[in-house]
């Protein structure tokens, strides 16, 4: 039992720590199933063996829209029609174009000719629509059968936009972390939430029970001994002026507050809102990506990259140089656990705001993570 | 140079319709969230609380283009009559949502800032809100299709309309617009 539940945790941390390709679950392999877009032809993952369900795409097989390796190239210019002077001039009063080559075309090229067709068509729709269509909102036209295209799925959509003012979709590229491993993460979903409901909530309750200024107190003080991550972090991602405020705060607060028990800086417009920093936010300016996402266990969503900065933003807090400088596990505990409660008692709030009228609590926690990250990354 | 002076004329009618049409933006949302505010220091509870703001919500939001905007491209699949009923519950989650914002008998305090036109017809409005104690940046989005309505509130950088997406995006996966409609009466029973 010990040893699943060890190569269980090697195997989730494995895949925690290194960067995640897909979105979700393992890739299905790729198909013999194309469909055709603009930029040419892709192929289609087929989940379960099954072409995906609601799917208005014309899907041709692969075979049948093979084409050689060469760019899609313009269409040839038709032969030329023989003009009244010109068919004169050979001596062929018809004036008739010249018949077309009686050679059949071979199936090749043919297909090609489809392919190319359909590429044509997709950006004279995309041209023709009132506004910018993005991926998502693309309808393939239904294609003439012939007897070189499959028939496969045959959906007839009107192309580009269907409603007269629709816009350009801005919320179909929503901030998203991969979740490769979204079963074990929905598991601790599930754990956490039940923490929160059995554990952590009575917790905040009783601790509500302090008069509002002591809670503030207690929250400015804790916020005040973070400095040193702040800190840290703005001069790492060279932003030097933020560093030299979140200095003079600390001063501020820490003389004129009385270690920070009152948040003096609040008055003072330039520093009243500087933008918090960590290592995650660190990171991620150094490029690093999000990697997968996680759950943890307590500590609720989380990246891979983000965990790391977790890590970081501990080894960075003076509290933890303390617990570890020889102060006895006691004095550690009653150090740490009054900002636990205090974070606690701020992640409810939130938690219950997220999750309590959403669809799926689980994908509500997880776009509201990645959102809120991206924008901490963008700061 | 007559040209010249067209273009610039024409460039500051443009310039200052927008201004005016900023202006009257901002003035219809502060005059909308101290209405609410005000509705939520007076109230005994949250339930009495969301049933008192509703009617204000439903005159400064546009749920219709919410909901459309959270369904996204499934939303065409969609008959009226599931278009209407989508949309109505939807309304009903995003009141519940944000009037649950709000504890009855504390006023929040509102820094309002500069507006963002981002296009023609669209302003965003950052705001700072102190409340209990916490500061949270709020992006109140608006646009301006029959008369200006809220579209979208983003807290702290969370898209209210980008969460819900990602979750419509899933059950129209499964099983279009009825499973959309079938979780949204889902959420809606669930008691608070």
């Amino acid at each position: 039992m010990n040893k699943a539940l060890a190569t269980l945790f090697a195997g989730f941390m494995s895949v925690a720590i290194f960067p995640c390709h897909s979105a979700s679950g393992s890739a299905a392999p790729s198909s013999d199933v194309v469909i055709i877009t603009k930029e040419g032809v892709k192929s289609v993952n087929l989940e379960g063996g099954r072409l995906p369900k609601n799917s208005t795409d014309t899907y041709f097989l692969k075979t049948a829209v093979e084409v050689k390796k060469r760019p899609l190239s313009k269409p040839k210019a038709a032969p030329k029609p023989v003009t009244k002077s010109r068919a004169v001039a050979q001596g062929d009063t018809s004036a008739k174009p010249p018949s077309p080559p009686s050679t059949p075309v071979p199936p090749s090229r043919k297909v090609s000719g489809i392919v190319k067709k359909e590429v044509q068509k997709r950006k004279a729709e995309t041209a023709k629509s009132s506004a910018p269509v993005t991926a998502s909102e693309k309808r393939a036209s239904e294609v003439s059968s012939s007897k070189t295209t499959p028939n496969i799925t045959i959906t007839k959509k009107a192309p580009g936009t269907t409603e007269a003012n629709e816009e350009f979709d801005e919320y179909s590229e929503v901030a998203s972390i991969p979740d490769a491993i979204e079963p074990v993460n929905r598991c601790f979903f599930w754990v956490n939430d039940q923490l929160y409901c059995f554990v952590f909530r009575p917790v905040s309750k009783a601790y509500r029970v302090l008069p509002k200024q002591a809670r503030t107190a207690v929250s400015n003080v804790y916020e005040n001994v973070e400095f040193p991550v702040r800190f840290v972090n703005d001069l790492l991602q060279l932003k030097f002026k933020n560093a030299d405020l979140e200095f003079r705060k600390f001063l501020v607060n820490s003389v004129a507050g009385v270690g920070g028990i009152v948040r003096v800086s609040d008055r003072i417009p330039a520093l009243a809102n500087i933008p918090a920093a960590d290592t995650g936010q660190t990171l991620a300016k150094w490029g690093v990506g999000h990697g997968c996402y996680i759950v943890l266990p307590v500590l609720g969503p989380s990246s891979a990259r983000d965990t790391v900065g977790r890590a970081g933003d501990y080894a960075l807090n003076p509290l933890t140089w303390i617990s570890f400088g020889g102060v006895s596990a006691g004095a550690s505990v009653a150090m740490t656990a009054p900002n636990a409660v205090n974070t606690m008692d701020a992640r409810i709030d939130t938690y219950d705001t997220v999750t309590k009228n959403a669809i799926d609590p689980y994908q509500a926690v997880r776009s509201g993570y990645s959102q809120y990250r991206k924008k901490a990354a963008s700061e | 140079m007559r040209s010249l002076s067209l273009i610039l004329a024409s460039f500051a009618l443009a310039h200052g319709h927008l201004s005016a049409s900023t202006l009257e933006a901002e003035k219809f949302l502060k005059k909308a969230v101290t209405e609410v505010a005000q509705i939520a220091d007076h109230s005994q509870n949250s339930s009495a609380l969301a049933a008192s703001v509703r009617p204000v919500l439903m005159n400064v939001i546009s749920f219709e283009l919410m909901t459309r905007r959270a369904v996204g491209p499934g939303w065409r699949e969609f008959t009226e009559a599931q278009k209407k009923e989508a949309t109505d519950l939807f309304a009903t989650l995003i009141i519940r949502t944000y009037s649950s914002k709000f504890t009855p008998g504390e006023f929040p305090e509102i820094t309002y800032k500069p507006a963002i036109v981002p296009a023609p017809g669209r302003v965003e409005i950052p705001t700072r809100i102190l409340y209990r104690g916490s500061q949270y940046e709020v992006i109140y989005r608006q646009e301006d299709s029959v008369a200006w309505r809220i579209t979208d509130v983003v807290i702290e950088g969370v898209s209210l309309i980008a969460t819900y997406r990602t979750q419509f995006d899933s059950q129209f996966k499964q099983g279009g617009a009825p499973a959309v409609i079938s979780a949204l009466k889902k959420s809606v029973a669930t008691p608070q």
